[in-house]
C-alpha cells in the first residue's frame, strides 16, 4: 500500500548572504501510513513547524522530495484532500464561525448546498454550535482553537496536519481535542500532529518521530520504540533520545 | 475564479465591519454641507468652487481607501498568520493576490460611487444643470481606472514595504503625479496616473473626452494593473511564509 506521505532527503535552509544560512531541515526521510496518528516530537527549533510548512508548500525546499497520496504536495487535487490546523489559531476577527467555515468550505471546493449541514455538524463536534453567529474577535484562545480544528475537519479531509493541537488548552480542552482525534482515527483518517505534550502524544499516537536540530533522530511505532530501550513512558524515551544525541 | 471571488468577498466583509469607511463618508458629507454654506465669488464662481471641492473629496477619499486597504491586506495576513490555513487549501498564491485586488478594488469603487453620487446629487440640488451628464460619467469611469492602477500598485509595494511606508509612498505617487506628472524629467517612461484625472474639464465644463481616448486610457490602466499584479504574483510565489 502506498504511504499517505512520503518525504525523501528533505533539506530546507533559511537566510543567505551576511545573515548566514541556517539549515532548518537536514536530509529528512519519513513515511506516514494510511490510518495512523503520527506524532512529530522535538524540542523548540527542532524543525517540526518547518517540516509541516514544507509539506503544505508554504516554504521552498532546497533539496529532496515530498509526495502526498503519491502526487505532488503542491497540486490542487492533493491539497483538497488535506486539512490543516496551524499552531497559532488566528482567524478573521470580523467574521463569525459560520462565515469562516463557509469561506473555508468553499475554498475547499464544497458546494453551498452541502455546506449548510456540514457547518452545523462540524460546529456541533467542536462545541461551538451556540457561538456560530458571534464575531470571532470576542472569542477566547480555546474557542479559536476549536474553530481551527473545525476548519481543518470541515471538508472531511483524508489527511489531517495539526501543528501543536494541545498547546495552551486547559485539561478539558485537551480531553475534548483528544476525543475528536480518536473519532477522526475511527473514521480511518490519517493524522500528522506536532506536539510538545508528550503525555498526550503517548495517549493518542500510533507512530512517533523524534526530531532534534533539523534532523530526524528516530521514528517508528510507539510500542516498538518504547520496547527497544525498555522505557516506561514516551517522556523517558524522549529525554533519553534527546540526551543521547546531545 | 471562484477562489478569487471568495477572497474578495472577505475583503468586502472586513470593509463593511470596520468603521473607517463610515467615518470617511460622514466627513465627506460634513465637508460638502459646509462648502455649500459658503458664499464665494458670486453664483458662477461658487458653482466652480463647489465642483472642485466636491470632486476632489470624492477622488482623494476613494484613493485613500484603496491605498489604506491595499497596503495592509497581505502584510496583515502574514503577521496575524491568517494566511496559513487559506494557502493550505487548494488556493494558489496568484488567486490570493487577485482575490485581494478584486476585494480592494470593489470597496474603493463602491466608496467612490457613493462619494461621487453624493457630490453630483448635492450639485444638482442646487439647480445647476450646466455640466453635461456624459462629462460626469467620463470623470467617474476614468477615476475607476485610476483606482485599479493604485490598488494594484499598492498591493505590489506591500510585498516590499511596511503598511505605513507603503501608504505614504502610494499617496506621494498619487499626489506627486497629479501635480508634477507631466514635468518630471524623463516622464515619458514613467506611468502617468494623472491622465485619468479630468477634474479641470468638469469644473470648467469643457468638452467631453473623445470615446477613443477613454478607450485608450482603459487599455493603459489595464496594462499597468496587469503588470503590477503579475509582478506581485511572481514575487509572492517565491516568498517563504
Amino acid at each position: 500500500m502506498k504511504p499517505v506521505l512520503s518525504i525523501s532527503d528533505l533539506t530546507v535552509s533559511y537566510g543567505h548572504g551576511v545573515q548566514g544560512k541556517r539549515t532548518a531541515l537536514d536530509g529528512v526521510d519519513l513515511e506516514i501510513q494510511s490510518g495512523e496518528i503520527f506524532g512529530l516530537l522535538g524540542p523548540n527549533g527542532a524543525g517540526k513547524t518547518t517540516l509541516i510548512k514544507s509539506i503544505l508548500g508554504l516554504i521552498e525546499i532546497e533539496k529532496g522530495s515530498i509526495s502526498i497520496f503519491g502526487g505532488s504536495a503542491r497540486a490542487r487535487k492533493t491539497r483538497s484532500r488535506l486539512g490543516y490546523m496551524p499552531e497559532v489559531a488566528n482567524y478573521y476577527w470580523f467574521m463569525t464561525p459560520r462565515e469562516t467555515l463557509e469561506m473555508f468550505g468553499m475554498l475547499s471546493g464544497m458546494s453551498r448546498a452541502s455546506l449548510n449541514n456540514t457547518i452545523e455538524s462540524t460546529l456541533e463536534l467542536v462545541g461551538l454550535s451556540h457561538e456560530k453567529d458571534r464575531l470571532i474577535r470576542t472569542f477566547s484562545k480555546g474557542m479559536q482553537d476549536r474553530l481551527s480544528i473545525a476548519q481543518a475537519l470541515l471538508h472531511d479531509p483524508e489527511f489531517l496536519i495539526l501543528d501543536e493541537p494541545f498547546s495552551g488548552l486547559d485539561p478539558l480542552g485537551r480531553i475534548h481535542t483528544r476525543n475528536i482525534l480518536k473519532k477522526i482515527k475511527g473514521r480511518g483518517k490519517t493524522v500528522l500532529l506536532s506536539s510538545h505534550e508528550l503525555s498526550e502524544a503517548e495517549l493518542i499516537c500510533d507512530t512517533v518521530c523524534v526530531m532534534k536540530s533539523a534532523k530526524v533522530l528516530r521514528y517508528g511505532p510507539l510500542k516498538t520504540l518504547l520496547e527497544e530501550k525498555a522505557d516506561h513512558s514516551l517522556e523517558t524515551y524522549f529525554i533519553r533520545m534527546i540526551g543521547d544525541d546531545a | 475564479m471562484r477562489n478569487i471571488a471568495i477572497l474578495g468577498k472577505g475583503v468586502l466583509r472586513e470593509f463593511l465591519r470596520r468603521k473607517d469607511f463610515y467615518l470617511i463618508f460622514a466627513l465627506q458629507i460634513v465637508m460638502i454641507l459646509y462648502v455649500a454654506t459658503i458664499s464665494f465669488g458670486g453664483e458662477r464662481g461658487f458653482g466652480r468652487y463647489f465642483k472642485e471641492i466636491g470632486i476632489s473629496l470624492a477622488y482623494i477619499f476613494s484613493v485613500i481607501i484603496a491605498v489604506i486597504f491595499a497596503s495592509r491586506q497581505i502584510p496583515q495576513e502574514i503577521e496575524s498568520k491568517t494566511i496559513y490555513p487559506i494557502l493550505a487549501h487548494p488556493v494558489s498564491r496568484t488567486e490570493f493576490i487577485l482575490g485581494k485586488f478584486a476585494g480592494v478594488f470593489l470597496i474603493a469603487a463602491m466608496s467612490f460611487t457613493l462619494f461621487y453620487a453624493t457630490f453630483i446629487a448635492s450639485f444638482l440640488l442646487r439647480g445647476d444643470l450646466s455640466t453635461p451628464p456624459l462629462l460626469f460619467l467620463e470623470g467617474y469611469v476614468l477615476h475607476l481606472f485610476l483606482l485599479s492602477f493604485f490598488t494594484s500598485l499598492t498591493i505590489l509595494l506591500s510585498l516590499f514595504l511596511s503598511t505605513a511606508a507603503n501608504s505614504g509612498v502610494s499617496l506621494i505617487v498619487y499626489f506627486g503625479t497629479n501635480w508634477f506628472g507631466a514635468s518630471i524629467p524623463g516622464s515619458l517612461y514613467l506611468p502617468h496616473p494623472e491622465l485619468f484625472d479630468i477634474k479641470e474639464k468638469i469644473i470648467h465644463t469643457w468638452d467631453i473626452v473623445p470615446a477613443w481616448v477613454v478607450l485608450f486610457l482603459g487599455i493603459y490602466a489595464a496594462l499597468y494593473t496587469a503588470f503590477f499584479l503579475v509582478s506581485a504574483s511572481a514575487v509572492f510565489k517565491r516568498r517563504n511564509l
